[in-house]
């Protein structure tokens, strides 16, 4: 069976997603590791990741690559930024931030082990509150996964802050979280309107069948 | 590199003194022992049905005397074999017991089988787990009375301490149970109904979890609603209180007061207001006889002999062509609906005359003389005469000059093109569809259907006769 390439770091393997593992022998969520040509793979489940769940749909926007610096916001336990940190490397850095200490404890186990990863326990509608940890570095990459009904407030104020000019980010959108009974599709437009002005927005995506009523949005600093 | 390791280190060294820190803080563990609770009382119920099931194999009778479940397992954890469910034995064990003569006489002359040492071990050691988890269950109850009482004074003395402990561990936290809103609190723990309200398939709930309190659930019906939301309302302020200042219960004045009820709900249902007696705008209606407001069929009307084919008059109002019985019940609703396949005539049926057969056959049939020919309700001592049926269709005049309900348009014409499954046009038309095709039709009546010289064939395409 052959490995295609999908993105720089993001393989193809008869069907299934899988990123090259940074760390050999160790799987992060209890994903399945499989070995091909003396390397190793881990799985990239579409269910449990929403960056996964996007590729799977057709993504065409993707900013990572060996040596980004990635700030994700609403990292939990780590499940999509291990993948993410598999694909930027030892040379990349990302710096995960979630406001839950129940997660953030798993997160820490997760960094422990991979050098380019950081945690970091914050809420990310105050970005004032960490700006002084984050003294210095430059994101290119922000990727943002917090269930809040403002969550396109919270990626302006974040961007504004952390995000160089030109870079990029990848809002996912959950229609439950903004309103819990509403039409999900107008709900995701309407989020979306306010980014025109800091944003242009390269793709827009419905995440169906992988996740219900949720959307992931890719956009690129103006 | 040494500034990313120093970051790295920062960082990490930061992350472990918060998680900490928000661990020390949090409800956690009243939330963690909430949710134990609930557990356990699956499990105790699982396992306590495991045990009367195997006991009943070698005492039966015991199993079906003693209901409840402690005496039974204290029982079984003491005494053990069947021999020993003697009176003084059981006397011993629990004084007060009510069966005990009649235990001990089943003992004697038990239905079960005698029991192997090893087999009474197992019975007995699942007995005795069950009463150490019922006994954890209880310091558990007591575990979260105290800690709800300790960190939240003033919440749990207005709700109870189980209600309060239940409301802090759905909302998840303390903080978020002191940002909470009244109405949040008055129907957490309805989350299936609230949301049911929200997309507009049902009224709102009352109340959630805080049915459980006395004010709530000992109002009656019509009160709930408001007891719930003035308890709701203190319960805001209560946690409020609670989380802001943490201040112990002595060193506050007194609890916040409940609004004594408007009406004392022990007295005999009296109402709270007193309704104003409005007049009647019109005056009562009298009872009229029965006077039907359209010429009604009646034995006058011109009647063909009963053995030869004639349209069948018109719809009749519902009431009148039926026994004192009304209307028909279900399969065969009215005479438009489609009848079931299962009732078409098989084949020629002989005719019988329509007499006094019970309105059911007569709607079977296929031959529309053989149904019950009118006759107007006859009143009498024991047959009350039904009201009349008010057809909502429009009466206009039919063809034929006589009032009819008629439907808002001209009925479509069955088709002539034969129907694949079965002939549906049979059971859809009307009949005074049937009327107008036996008036279009040439053939003459009383003819049987059939070619009209020999050279003909026998029936013409489609054939329109209905099969098996």
């Amino acid at each position: 069976m052959k490995l295609q390439t999908v993105f720089p770091g993001v393989y193809r393997f008869s069907s299934l997603l899988v990123t090259q593992n940074l760390i050999d022998g160790h799987p992060v969520y209890g994903e399945r590791i499989h070995s091909i040509d003396g390397h190793q793979f881990r799985e990239w489940i579409a269910h449990r990741s929403k960056l996964g769940a996007a590729i799977k749909k057709g993504l065409h926007v993707f900013p990572f690559h060996s040596g980004s610096k990635v700030l994700y916001l609403g990292s939990a336990e780590g499940t999509t930024a291990s993948h993410i940190s598999d694909i930027i490397g030892k040379e990349g850095l990302l710096v995960g931030i979630d406001i839950s200490p129940r997660a953030m404890h798993k997160f820490m186990a997760v960094c422990q082990e991979r050098p380019n990863m950081l945690p970091l326990l914050a809420d990310a509608t105050q970005p004032d509150s960490f700006a002084q940890h984050l003294q210095g570095i430059s994101f290119e990459v922000l990727f943002q996964d917090v269930a809040q009904p403002n969550q396109a407030d919270i990626i302006i104020r974040n961007a504004k802050q952390f995000l160089s000019p030109g870079g990029f980010a990848l809002l996912t959108i959950k229609a439950r979280s903004i309103d819990s009974a509403g039409n999900p599709q107008q709900l995701i437009e309407e989020e979306i309107q306010p980014l025109k002005n800091t944003f242009h927005i390269l793709q827009v995506l419905r995440l169906d069948p992988y996740e219900k009523d949720h959307a992931l949005v890719a956009l690129q600093k103006k | 590199m040494d500034e990313s390791n120093s970051l790295r280190q920062r960082l990490l060294g930061l992350a472990h003194q918060q998680v900490q820190a928000a661990h020390t803080a949090s409800d956690s563990h009243i939330i963690k022992a909430v949710n134990l609770s609930d557990d356990l009382d699956t499990i105790i119920n699982l396992l306590t049905e495991q045990v009367r099931e195997w006991e009943s194999l070698h005492f039966p009778e015991f199993n079906q005397l003693i209901k409840e479940h402690e005496p039974f397992l204290k029982l079984l954890t003491q005494l053990g074999e069947r021999r020993q469910f003697t009176q003084t034995n059981i006397e011993k064990t629990i004084p007060g017991l009510a069966k005990t003569s009649e235990l001990a006489n089943a003992a004697q002359a038990s239905a079960g089988k005698e029991a192997s040492a090893s087999e009474q071990n197992q019975i007995q050691s699942l007995a005795r787990n069950v009463l150490a988890l019922q006994e954890q269950r209880t310091q558990l109850t007591q575990f979260i009375e105290n800690q709800m009482n300790e960190r939240w004074p003033h919440f749990s003395e207005l709700a109870g301490p189980i209600v309060a402990a239940r409301i802090l561990s759905k909302l998840g936290s303390g903080k978020k149970m002191a940002f909470c809103t009244s109405s949040t609190l008055q129907v957490i723990g309805a989350q299936k109904a609230l949301f049911a309200h929200l997309r507009q398939k049902a009224p709102s709930p009352k109340h959630g979890f805080i049915y459980a309190h006395p004010s709530v659930n000992g109002a009656p019906p019509e009160e709930r609603g408001k007891a719930a939301r003035h308890l709701a309302g203190k319960l805001a302020i209560a946690a409020k209180q609670d989380f802001f200042s943490r201040a112990s219960k002595q060193e506050i004045a007194e609890p916040i007061p409940m609004a004594p009820p408007k009406r004392t709900f022990t007295d005999s249902p009296a109402p709270a207001f007193k309704r104003e007696e409005k007049p009647f705008s019109k005056p009562p209606r009298e009872s009229k006889p029965y006077e039907p407001s359209r010429p009604v069929r009646s034995d006058n009307y011109p009647r063909k002999p009963f053995d030869s084919p004639r349209p069948y008059p018109e719809r009749r109002p519902y009431s009148s062509n039926y026994s004192d019985r009304g209307p028909p019940q279900r399969p065969y609703p009215d005479r438009e609906s489609p009848r079931p396949y299962h009732s078409r005539p098989q084949g020629d049926r002989p005719f019988r005359p329509a007499g006094d057969r019970p309105y059911r056959k007569n709607l079977d049939s296929a031959r529309p003389y053989e149904r019950r020919p009118f006759r107007p309700p006859q009143e009498g001592p024991d047959r009350p005469v039904r009201k009349k049926f008010e057809s909502p269709r429009p009466f206009r005049p039919g063809p034929e000059g006589e009032q009819r309900p008629f439907r808002s348009g001209p009925r479509p014409f069955p088709s002539d093109r034969p129907s694949f499954r079965g002939n549906r046009d049979y059971h859809n038309r009307s009949f005074r569809d049937e009327a107008r095709v036996k008036k279009n039709s040439d053939r003459p009546e009383g003819k049987p259907r059939g070619p009209k010289n020999s050279d003909e064939p026998p029936f013409k395409r489609p054939f329109k006769k209905f099969k098996k």
